[in-house]
């Protein structure tokens, strides 16, 4: 193959390129160095802006937020904010015992509250119980492995018996 | 951090110190016991695992396959319930990644907890004073031979759960939790494992592309039941009767939509409890679950199944209370009771 | 079902959907806002009119899609609309098929890989090397880069072709080499 044009080279790194192209593309790169140079300063000005983003990353500042609910508080003026806030989980995901709820519950909203006085939904006492819970190893709600520790002890190095697995 | 299981160690010691007499377990089923709870630091293996909870109208399966690289890797698919088909749990040390699929997210969370010796070996002394452990005849799990371990409740005589307990490795590959009336409430059992010496690496890495976000924690442990109780902004008030060998493991404070809730952990090393209280007058919304009612003392509650799992919920001059754990509901409406300003 | 009009009473379950969605994706929302305008006001202003569209035509989304590529296309018409309103000021539109522009008074560019620069963190040069950018590429640079979107996604998210994405993602990075590497020796 020719070498690529640095479009070409642009679209592989980004995974665009089609079956065959890309196959082209990578067996080149493995044989010239030139391409191979270019390739990797494609992938450096990735990580630069990469590096930038992460550097840079911001938090969400608190005046966002309020300014959102007191807008929409305003253009309703007899909503009161507990009503806004009623029957609201906080997203939760850790721990596998409440994964099937959670899951079900990420942007499926169904906490319809029933007046307007705040509530919190039973879905959040039960993960929070679970998830609190599965930290009690051997307990009810523990999974697989029951208990993970990381220590440095020498003594909990990793041991190396050897074990056959077709063992009677 | 020390733990949140750090919570009430000095409580949680002195009632373990006092027990120490009566509740002296078999010497060799502790020592196995001990072997269980540090296999996972030592131990590789690939395997598949049945997990299931019993409740009265409802059961509960998860079928995952679980990918486990000492001391402290661990990936698990999920096979069952359907709508959590695909998913996978990563967990590096104290922190776990929930790949969700079908939303095309990562969430991130954290669990001190977890990555600390100080609980497991609370967790363990805990257990061991609360339950006397004898050997029940060998039997063999997911093909290979295991020990199996009886726990008795100390104080009620009651066998509580069961430990298959692979005789070479020590993992735990069976295991099963009665209830009160010999019920079994809760199972797990391995279908098959393989013990492999190192599984790749990239089995615990996260794929491309998928945006990561950060998962609610349960709010930062506090290792002091005071300091979480002051800073919960109201004054948090404890039951004066738990069953036998319970102890306040844990505690967190969070804001729950803009509802300040503390909520405390008990446990007796198997069982476990929890109270959420709230000052804000915000009840417990009901209405995915078959809701019923109950009055005890001079209280109103209403109570739900999820499960084994039960919560009863109640109110009380200005604070919102809510109780869950796998007891039947005479013990937590007796628990409930016993809250009291 | 069509959104909600914004004069129906606010239900929990829609205050839920808001209050889930801005605890999830607000921080990179407006990150993403922030990458954009390049400024922390506009920013801040983006972000909360993004999730008061959000509020508004909560039942527009459709479960099991992809919320982050939902709301970074309302933000991205938020954004377009802005410029459009506050053209002259701030937009300076640059054609498709802008020729290579010169830097920092006519100084040849030299050549020197990328990798020199990424070294040294310039995190300075990038960011105004991206500000330098016209808004289409900085978009496309970003959700390529930053975000690591395919480029159906991003045609999706910026609404235009696949064909579109890419010809702006080719001349963006190779603005983008010039304008770090000025801004870096400046
Ligand atoms: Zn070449």
């Amino acid at each position: 193959m020719q070498h690529p044009k640095p479009e070409q080279l642009t679209d592989y790194f980004y995974a665009a390129l089609a079956p065959e192209a890309d196959a082209a593309v990578h067996a080149h790169l493995a044989q010239c160095a030139s391409c191979a140079t270019a390739y990797d300063d494609e992938a450096a000005l990735s990580s630069m802006l990469r590096r930038f983003a992460n550097d840079s990353e911001r938090e969400l500042p608190r005046s966002v937020v309020d300014g959102v609910w007191e807008r929409l508080a305003n253009e309703r003026p007899k909503a009161r904010m507990a009503a806004f806030l009623g029957a609201v989980m906080r997203p939760f995901v850790a721990i596998p015992a409440a994964i099937a709820i959670v899951l079900a519950a990420v942007f499926i909203p169904q906490y319809a509250a029933q007046r307007d006085l705040p509530s919190i939904d039973a879905s959040y006492y039960l993960q929070d119980h679970a998830a609190m819970a599965a930290t009690v190893p051997f307990g009810v709600r523990s999974s697989v492995p029951a208990a993970l520790v990381s220590n440095n002890d020498d003594d909990n190095a990793p041991a190396t018996f050897a074990i056959a697995n077709d063992e009677p | 951090m020390t733990s949140r299981s750090g919570a009430a160690l000095v409580c949680a010691a002195a009632a373990v110190f006092a027990l120490a007499g009566t509740a002296r377990a078999d010497d060799a089923a502790t020592a196995l016991l001990r072997k269980a709870f540090d296999a996972p630091t030592k131990v590789t293996y690939v395997g598949e695992v049945q997990s299931m909870r019993f409740g009265q109208n409802r059961s509960e399966v998860e079928i995952y396959r679980v990918e486990h690289q000492a001391p402290n890797l661990t990936h698990r698919w999920y096979l069952a319930p359907r709508v959590a088909y695909g998913d996978s749990v990563i967990t590096r040390g104290d922190t776990s990644y929930t790949v969700d699929m079908n939303k095309n997210v990562i969430v991130v969370s954290k669990d001190d907890a977890i990555d600390d010796r100080i609980a497991v070996d609370n967790n363990f002394t805990l257990l061991t004073a609360n339950y006397r452990a004898s050997f029940g005849p060998d039997d063999s799990a997911a093909g290979r031979m295991t020990h199996v371990i009886v726990f008795e409740n100390a104080y009620t005589g009651e066998t509580t759960m069961r430990l298959w307990i692979d005789t070479h490795t020590g993992v735990v590959l069976k295991k099963e939790i009665y209830g009160a009336n010999g019920s079994l409430i809760a199972a797990m059992r391995f279908t098959s494992i393989r013990y492999v010496p190192v599984i790749p690496s990239d089995m615990f890495s996260l794929p491309r592309r998928v945006p990561t976000v950060q998962g609610g924690s349960h709010g930062a442990p506090i290792n002091n039941l005071s300091v979480a109780m002051k800073s919960a902004g109201f004054s948090v008030r404890e039951p004066r009767y738990l069953p036998e060998g319970f102890q306040p493991l844990a505690a967190d404070v969070s804001d729950v939509s803009g509802v300040r809730t503390c909520h405390i952990l008990y446990s007796d090393g198997i069982r476990t409890i929890s109270l959420f209280e709230n000052a804000r007058d915000a009840a417990v919304n009901l209405t995915r679950f078959r809701e019923a009612h109950v009055r005890f003392e001079d209280h109103d509650g209403v109570y739900a199944e999820d499960g084994p799992t039960l919560l009863l919920a109640w109110s009380e001059s200005g604070l919102h209370y809510t109780l869950v754990g796998d007891l039947a509901l005479g013990e937590l409406t007796r628990i409930a009771a016993s809250v009291v300003p | 079902m069509g959104p909600r009009k914004a004069t129906e009473p606010p239900t929990a379950e829609q205050a839920a959907f808001l209050e889930r969605a801005i605890e999830q994706y607000g921080k990179a929302t407006y990150n993403f806002a922030y990458r954009l305008t390049g400024n922390e006001a506009d920013a801040r202003d983006l972000t909360q009119e993004a999730f008061i569209r959000v509020y508004r035509a909560w039942r527009s989304f459709v479960p099991g899609t992809s919320f982050t590529s939902w709301i970074y296309r309302i933000v991205t018409n938020l954004h377009r609309d802005e410029l459009r309103r506050r053209k002259g000021r701030f937009y300076e539109e640059i054609p498709e098929d802008n020729a290579p522009q010169d830097f920092g008074g006519n100084k040849p560019l030299a050549v020197e890989p990328i990798d020199e620069y990424v070294e040294r963190q310039l995190s300075e040069p990038v960011a105004k090397a991206l500000a330098a950018l016209s808004p289409d590429q900085r978009q496309v640079v970003i959700l390529a880069d930053i975000e690591e979107y395919s480029y159906q996604e991003i045609a999706e998210i910026v609404g235009c072709s696949i064909g579109t994405v890419r010809s702006r993602l080719h001349r963006a990075r190779t603005q983008l080499r010039k304008l770090v590497q000025a801004y870096s020796r400046s």
